[in-house]
């Protein structure tokens, strides 16, 4: 289970190491790389707790801690009553204390996190919940919560507080619901068939007729109750859509279920003729079975959902009373001032009021590079402040921000998502009229020819007719695929996305983190007669040192060993220093920041990249091109689908000149500059072309895109909202597993339509043959069992697919 | 094969109480989190106390 790392990567969180130098934590007296100073301190914190089993037994990375995050300030605002309030639950004698903790990403994580909270005075006990990523602190009355969130946030976690939310307790309900119904028609299916065995075993050496009789009255209640208990959510799903005039699976299988039942009470009251009860109860545990599992990756997805809206941070500093406070979110109203540090995301949309920065908005726009803040300008909730720290002056709040509207119009998005499963509850209407036509013929032309035979030839009609193989076929064979694919790296989030994946024609690729990789590589250097391009790099990386900008990491790699002085970073510019050997002053960065000292500096070559300038005072030196880097595999996937004969094409956020170059080099067909309606109207145009389209992306501005696409497919470390969306996620960003989908996707497909193929070919055969009164209802009951069973083992197959 | 109508009632009798204590314990929370639970419960490595080792400083 445990993860196998290579010498390139972080002990701790897996990352890759930096190149510029990794630091070392001691683990179980061995010295392992780690890629920072956050994942070296958690890594000895773990050690010196003589925790570090957790390193062997983990099945995936535990976060990597992000300093902005571990700050004492916010722990501290867990002991404020009113605030905890909201929240905590109190009962005699201890506090519950709900927390949302994210990075729990594999049970070792939970199980560090119950130990290191337990060893907290005052913690009575903990319980965790990975799948929620909730974890419950039960506390003494007068232990303060802001240790136990402190010790949270020195392992490296994210903590918030959980809030009851109607949807989340909704899914729980259910959950248990669904599991007590599948344990009750478990244990009706094992002891009824345990009697069935003996009565089938009697029917063929001989039984005594008591004895017989004892063994189907006790198999009755037996039945009746899973049938009441267990199967009542098919007869309630069917009752509502018949209400509706609409016949759904669901139809058919109550209809079965009755019918069989029906006959079994009556050849038992009779004391004649076939019982049922152990294909009854076995159809109803396997078809929840495979419901359930089906459900339970929906439910993932809804869990996502629901914690996006906590992505902003929980606590925000504001001015109260003249001095700066952390206080709730919540409390925050139009008009208040905040204050946003470098790294943090700007909870609200906003007008900046002091300070210079740089904001990322990927989010919205797709593009890789920060925009310049200054005073005055709007920045938005969901963006992320990279440059120094903002004061802002709140324009709109959380749920009023652009943000919000952008998730909203993603559930709109959503509804309009077309429906594959649809196709097998259509056909279900028409095969029940079907089904219901010859057991009334049947039932007629024996009642004329021989009245005797006509009750067991109508029912035999009915039993073989029972679409139980037909209702299992799809369900089994997503189930089966679905697995296969968490286990090579794809999240599974919708349960009918491989129906849709197999059938896709027509797909449309976002760029800027789908196509390509987040980080800039350097592409292209002009520079004037008097220097070498050697030369430039050389100044813009020794500049560079001194800046977090993301454009600047595309320079860490590089030799920097000019001699430079006074080195200042301009917030949304540029890097200025002084030349020690020349003495003269150098300005990398932004055009309007170099042409202050450079006014003759020519204009930039093109639009397809992003230029930097380098100048001296008076003296233009360079021009310096970064450019997107393609995804390792991005083009071999391409050329494949092509191969497959899908339809192709960009759509991106970014200018046209710069998607140009990233279609050219690929071959595809593109349009740039959209904004995230426009995607989606494409998109709709696509489909009412007749093409089932798969959208893959990853920014928060393919959300609605990927929301209505046939099947979407994201990119690990995509917006949480993407995400969400997305029918796939594809792990540690290895665009190649497109592939692999794909190829699950055919092979589900086929499985899928084998299983429908025997399901109905069975059921025709069979029904005639009923009819005619040649099938014994003892023969059909087989049948049915057999036939249900085939279509289950055939879609295990798929779990010995090739990776 | 009289005892047979003894034993198949006592059989019932199982059916029932087990399926009561199923439902009691999906009620009590104790299949809320299946991941986990089902994880833990087969690593020993984990389930006892920390061994103290040699570079086990805290107090």
């Amino acid at each position: 289970m445990s993860v196998s790392l290579d010498e390139t990567q972080c002990f701790h969180c897996g990352d890759t190491l930096p190149d510029s130098g990794f630091f070392t934590a001691e683990v179980d007296g061995v010295a392992q790389r780690v890629c920072c100073a956050g994942c070296a301190a958690v890594a000895t914190l773990i050690d010196r707790a003589a925790m570090t089993a957790f390193y062997r037994q983990r099945s995936d990375y535990p976060p990597r801690p992000d300093a902005a995050l571990n700050d004492d300030a916010i722990a501290q605002c867990y002991d404020e009553p009113s605030w905890l309030a909201t929240f905590a639950e109190g009962e005699a004698g201890c506090r519950q204390i709900p927390l949302m903790v994210t990075g729990m990403s594999c049970a070792a994580c939970a199980w560090i996190i119950e130990r290191f909270l337990n060893d907290i005075p005052g913690v009575q006990s903990v319980h965790t919940q990975l799948t929620l990523g909730k974890v419950v602190i039960s506390l003494a009355p007068d232990a303060p919560p802001s240790r136990a969130v402190s010790v949270l946030q020195d392992l490296g976690y994210g903590v918030q507080p959980w809030r009851a939310d109607a949807r989340m307790q909704h899914m729980h309900a259910e959950n248990r619901r669904d599991l007590r119904r599948i344990g009750i028609a478990f244990l009706g299916m094992m002891q009824v068939g345990m009697f069935s065995i003996a009565l089938h075993a009697g029917s063929l050496q001989g039984i005594d007729a008591d004895l017989k009789q004892l063994l189907r009255l006790v198999s009755m209640p037996l039945t009746l109750f899973v049938l009441v208990y267990s199967a009542r959510g098919f007869f309630e799903s069917a009752w509502q859509h018949m209400k509706k005039g609409v016949l759904i699976m669901d139809t058919s299988v109550s209809l079965a279920l009755l019918l069989a039942t029906t006959a079994s009470v009556a050849s038992t009251l009779r004391g004649g003729g076939e019982t049922y009860f152990d294909s009854v109860t076995m159809f109803i545990f396997f078809l929840l079975l495979a419901r359930y599992i089906e459900k339970r990756l929906r439910d993932r997805d809804l869990i996502q959902l629901v914690q996006l809206a906590d992505q902003l941070p929980e606590f925000v500093m504001t001015l109260r009373d003249t001095q700066w406070q952390r206080v709730p979110r919540h409390t925050i109203e139009k008009g208040d001032t905040v204050r946003v540090l470098t790294g943090e995301a700007i909870a609200f949309d906003a007008c900046v009021t002091s300070g210079c920065s740089s904001v990322n908005e990927q989010v919205f726009t797709g593009e890789a590079l920060p925009r310049g803040v200054h005073p005055g300008e709007r920045v938005y909730a969901g963006t992320i402040n990279e440059g120094a720290g903002l004061e802002l002056t709140v324009e709109r709040r959380f749920v009023d921000s652009r943000l919000a509207a952008l998730a909203g119009d993603v559930e709109q998005a959503r509804g309009d998502k077309p429906v594959h499963m649809k196709l097998v509850d259509q056909f279900a209407g028409r095969f029940i009229g079907l089904i219901l036509a010859s057991a009334s013929a049947t039932c007629l032309y024996w009642l004329v020819a021989d009245p005797t035979r006509a009750l067991w030839s109508t029912i035999a009609v009915l039993v073989v007719a029972c679409p139980c193989a037909l209702s299992l076929a799809t369900p089994a064979a997503l189930a089966s695929g679905n697995a296969w694919l968490l286990r090579h790296g794809v999240r599974v989030r919708s349960e009918s996305g491989l129906l849709a994946a197999a059938a896709a024609d027509h797909a449309i690729f976002d760029k800027t983190g789908t196509l390509t990789e987040t980080q800039l590589i350097i592409d292209a250097v002009v520079t004037n007669d008097n220097i070498t391009v050697q030369q430039a790099l050389n100044y813009a990386a020794s500049l560079q040192r001194f800046s977090h900008h993301p454009a600047a990491r595309s320079f860490h790699d590089l030799a920097a060993d000019a001699s430079l002085r006074d080195v200042e970073v301009v917030t949304a510019s540029g890097v200025e220093g002084w030349d020690n050997r020349t003495g003269d002053r150098l300005r990398l960065g932004s055009e309007s920041f170099c042409r202050d000292i450079a006014a003759s500096m020519p204009v930039k070559p093109d639009d397809s990249h992003y230029w930097i300038a380098l100048v001296s005072d008076r003296h233009w030196l360079a021009w310096i091109a970064l450019s997107e880097a393609l995804r390792d595999g991005a083009a071999s996937v391409i050329e494949n689908l092509k191969a497959q004969s899908m339809n192709l094409e960009i759509m991106s956020g970014d200018t046209e000149a710069r998607v140009r170059a990233i279609a050219r080099t690929l071959d595809m067909p593109f349009s740039a500059a959209l904004q995230p309606d426009d995607k989606l109207r494409a998109l709709q145009e696509r489909q009412q072309e007749g093409h089932t389209v798969l959208a893959v992306g990853d920014g928060l501005n393919d959300a609605p895109l990927m929301g209505a696409a046939d099947v979407s497919i994201a990119v690990a470390g995509a917006a949480a909202l993407a995400q969400a969306q997305a029918d796939f996620v594809i792990e540690d960003g290895r665009i190649e597993s497109i592939l692999t989908l794909r190829r699950a996707a055919m092979a589900t497909q086929r499985i899928t339509r084998q299983n429908l193929f025997w399901a109905a070919g069975y059921n025709l055969t069979g029904v005639p043959l009923a009819a005619m009164g040649l099938v014994p209802p003892w023969i059909a009951a087989i049948g049915m069992s057999a036939s249900s069973l085939l279509v289950v083992l055939n879609a295990l197959r798929l779990r010995r697919l090739a990776p | 094969m009289e005892s047979l109508y003894l034993l198949i009632p006592i059989a019932l009798v199982f059916v029932v109480l087990v399926a009561w204590l199923l439902i009691w314990s999906v009620n009590r929370g104790q299949y809320d989190d299946l991941d986990n639970d089902a994880w833990k419960a087969l690593n020993d490595d984990l389930t006892g106390a920390p061994q103290k080792t040699d570079n086990d400083d805290r107090n």
